[in-house]
């Protein structure tokens, strides 16, 4: 553009509304994204032993200890107890996680803070900002009756 | 399972012979190891299931009574044989208890046949009218030497034959009793060998044992391998499908990206002019 005595002239490229809208749309739906944080898994991660692999260390240890070369003992002591999943025996790491974020929290208040207020969740200290959405666990589809928060439902939408 | 109670005899172990072990000493191991009766796993110790002693308390069982049982085997000593012999030993058994009585019957029967004699000789001679005389006395006199020497000869006979046949008696004796001792003997030997062999075979037994137990353990491992494995599958899948879930929104975004990425994007370029003051200069002088 240039004006002046010699008047001006101006040059405007224009995005068209059906490629701009999506777009800004999506930078939005990424920035929500962002701040979801890390969702920890809460499920079974290792499967327990089974009965017959139990019988079988403990008939092992049986035989060691009748030809004397163990003393008597429980082959599941000093093993964690497994969790009841639907029927199948295993072990989850949640509780762990867990603690492993309460123990960060404890001995680095500071920098765990500061870490938490950057995400959602329940280290975070409030409602996360896609609990506030549609029931799809916080995601809501474009077109799906998916609402944005206030502050993303500005623009160009 | 429990093991008959065994004897050893009087001739498996000689006095003075004390092995590590005995066979009964190896029964009643085998025998108390089996009715122990050891709890099982939930009880904390090595028995098997439901009170019954586990195959490899059988087989330590086994191997403890077939050490023992060999060790008796090896500690085993035949009974000794002595030959007997006829010098020392005592024959008044053999004796005919009613010698002395057939010895003296004999001998009765030999003077009444001297005194028969002697009163016949008395009576020729009275009838002669020469009793008292010296041929009577003589007569007499041969009469008795003769009785005598019969007497001597009788009585000697009759003890020198029960000699003989009490000494012919006692030698057979001593060869029952050397037979006899021989069979002891030898069966005390074929005793030992079938308890050495009864004792390797229940070292076998245990050792059949113990591997069927090793086998069955290792078959009860394997099968719970497999049964943890599809677990931790089953396991495996359900985390796949939550990281699914977690990174579905991701995978959303992705799909907008790629749609707008691919969309044609005509752009409009739209130029506005501002005219100034020259412009109206030019316009007005028709330049």
């Amino acid at each position: 553009m240039s004006g002046g005595k010699g008047g001006s002239q101006t040059s405007r490229v224009e995005i068209p509304a059906y490629i701009e809208g999506p777009s800004r749309r999506n930078l939005q739906r990424a920035e929500q994204l962002a701040q979801v944080g890390y969702m920890p898994y809460y499920g079974p991660s290792v499967a327990a032993f089974t009965p017959m692999q139990t019988q079988a260390m403990q008939s092992t240890a049986d035989a060691a200890a009748t030809f004397g070369l163990a003393p008597q003992m429980d082959v599941m002591a000093g093993m964690p107890q497994a969790q009841d999943f639907g029927g199948m025996q295993g072990y989850g790491t949640g509780q762990m996680f867990e603690q492993a974020i309460a123990d960060l929290a404890t001995n680095q208040p500071g920098q765990a803070a500061a870490f938490n207020q950057l995400f959602t969740g329940p280290q975070a200290g409030g409602a996360g900002l896609l609990g506030q959405v549609g029931p799809m666990g916080g995601y809501a589809p474009f077109g799906m009756g998916g609402a944005l928060p206030p502050q993303f439902s500005g623009g160009s939408r | 399972m429990a093991l008959p109670n065994t004897t050893m005899g009087t001739d498996v172990m000689p006095s003075g012979v004390a092995p590590a072990f005995s066979a009964q000493q190896a029964t009643n191991a085998f025998n108390q190891q089996m009715t122990q009766g050891r709890p099982n796993a939930t009880g904390g110790k090595g028995g098997g299931v439901g009170g019954q002693p586990s195959v490899f308390q059988q087989a330590q069982a086994g191997q403890t009574a077939a050490m023992a049982g060999t060790a008796a085997g090896m500690g085993y000593q035949p009974a000794q044989v002595q030959a007997g012999q006829i010098a020392g030993t005592d024959l008044s058994p053999y004796f005919n208890p009613f010698e002395q009585q057939v010895v003296q019957q004999s001998l009765g029967d030999i003077e009444q046949a001297r005194q028969m004699q002697a009163n016949q000789l008395a009576s020729q001679a009275q009838r002669a009218g020469a009793f008292g005389g010296s041929r009577s006395a003589i007569l007499e006199s041969q009469a008795n030497e003769a009785a005598m020497q019969q007497a001597a000869r009788t009585a000697s006979n009759l003890r020198l034959g029960g000699f003989q046949q009490a000494q012919q008696m006692a030698g057979q004796d001593i060869g029952r009793q050397m037979q006899a001792a021989l069979a002891n003997q030898q069966a005390g030997l074929t005793g030992a060998g079938q308890r050495l062999g009864a004792a390797a075979q229940m070292g076998g037994l245990a050792q059949q044992a113990f591997g069927m137990g090793r086998d069955l353990q290792q078959d009860m491992a394997q099968q719970g391998a497999i049964q943890q494995m599809l677990n931790q599958q089953i396991f495996d899948r359900a985390r796949e499908q939550f990281q699914g879930y977690t990174s579905f929104p991701e995978r959303s975004l992705g799909y907008m990206a790629t749609a707008l990425g691919v969309a044609p994007t005509p752009q409009t370029q739209t130029t506005s002019r501002q005219p100034g003051l020259f412009d109206y200069l030019s316009l007005a002088f028709g330049g």
